[in-house]
């Protein structure tokens, strides 16, 4: 399983823990014997599985002893280049408006970690590839921790300036032009049908049909359904356009409020804050 | 903002309309054309074109284009005249999520049953195992 934010299998922590308890045990014959037994599982478990063709039930089967025994930690990317390459995607995705989130790198005590946050979400990505975090910002941000910690995946490169409009600069009432179009057709069409249905009325369009035209006042009952179709898009596109740039503001000025995080933010440091602040 | 601590509706992205000139002169264009092709469908009617066979098929002729002429407008709009806007919504359950791994997505296979066997519990989903 490609999942590196899976607590028990963070990549990582295996190797860490390995050493720590060889180290703890201070005596060399200690370790020397837990290694070979690690070796003895190891092998026990390369028999048992066929790694070439590993499916989740397989995964469903195994112990966790026996996943951390034939765990390869370099086969995943893991510490600050980790972080380096999390952070450069995330700054493209939050770009490219695919992430609604600002981003902060804040050192700790093993490694640097990422904050991404916004209104009501966070979510915090340790070096050891584990993200904690809640809301749509932690969704987010978890398909690009397991990604990046693939070596085949091509971190995108972000632009200039990766940070999350101004929300002075977000403008309502673009694509006047086509309402203006839309309305010209709209006016047209009710115009002709009204004609249309008037004229059926004053001549006779179908005299080889004794009961009177029947063409006109359909095809202009249908022209006027068409202008007042289209004049209730184009007032719902402007009214809907004005609430929702309104919307994206108030959200990007509560991200945004002079540099602060929301309360529910955990405060990791407050220099992560003075470098990105804009 | 989200006021009621749910999260759908949520502004997630807001693109202003792209608005390419070839665009905009595409709409206007056609514009122009489904104005013209409205007005000449209704003096046809009016004025009795369709009294004749050729006529007829004429004006047919105006009101699909009319309609097809309608369709490319909406379609530019709706691509360029639109802000691109993303909310958060709810996600739906997707197949994936019916517990199908990817090692059974083609099921159970039935062991040396033929051609007629398959059949017949195709047709009788009670059929005896």
């Amino acid at each position: 399983m490609a999942d590196p934010s899976d607590d028990d299998a963070a990549p990582g922590r295996t190797r860490a823990d390995a050493d720590d308890r060889a180290g703890a045990s201070g005596e060399a014959a200690a370790a020397e014997r837990e290694s070979t037994d690690l070796d003895a599982l190891r092998e026990e478990v390369e028999e048992r599985y066929d790694f070439d063709d590993f499916g989740p039930a397989d995964m469903a089967e195994m112990e966790r002893e026996e996943w951390e025994a034939v765990f390869d930690p370099d086969t995943w990317i893991t510490g600050p280049e980790l972080i380096d390459r999390v952070e450069q995607d995330l700054e493209a995705r939050i770009a490219t408006r695919e992430v609604f989130a600002r981003l902060e790198r804040h050192p700790g005590p093993d490694g640097d970690r990422l904050l991404a946050y916004s209104d009501e979400g966070y979510a915090i990505v340790n070096p050891d590839g584990s993200v904690e975090g809640e809301g749509t910002v932690l969704r987010d941000v978890e398909p690009t921790v397991a990604l990046c910690s693939m070596e085949q995946y091509e971190v995108q490169t972000p632009p200039e300036d990766p940070s999350l409009p101004d929300p002075d600069d977000v403008e309502s009432g673009s694509g006047e032009l086509g309402n203006t179009m839309l309305q010209l057709i709209a006016a047209a069409q009710i115009l002709a049908g009204i004609g249309l249905v008037i004229g059926s009325l004053v001549w006779d369009l179908q005299p080889d049909v004794p009961q009177g035209g029947v063409i006109g006042p359909v095809v202009g009952l249908l022209f006027v359904a068409i202008g007042v179709f289209l004049f209730a898009v184009v007032a719902n596109a402007r009214l809907s356009d004005r609430f929702r740039a309104a919307e994206y503001r108030d959200r990007l000025r509560a991200v945004d409020e002079a540099g602060e995080r929301p309360e529910f933010v955990p405060q990791l440091s407050d220099d992560g804050d003075e470098e990105r602040s804009d | 903002m989200s006021t009621s601590g749910s999260t759908y509706g949520d502004i997630h992205r807001y693109e202003p309309a792209r608005e390419s000139t070839a665009a905009a002169i595409a709409i206007v264009l056609l514009t122009l054309l489904e104005i013209v092709f409205v007005f000449m469908f209704t003096w046809g009617l009016v004025s009795g074109w369709g009294l004749t066979a050729d006529g007829n098929m004429f004006l047919g002729g105006l009101l699909a284009v009319v309609f097809i002429d309608l369709a490319f407008i909406l379609a530019i709009y709706r691509k360029e005249f639109l802000p691109d806007v993303m909310v958060v919504k709810k996600r739906r359950r997707k197949w994936e999520d019916l517990y199908v791994r990817g090692d059974q997505v083609d099921g159970e296979q039935l062991e040396g049953a033929g051609i007629w066997d398959q059949f017949k519990r195709a047709v009788y989903p009670y059929y005896k195992r």
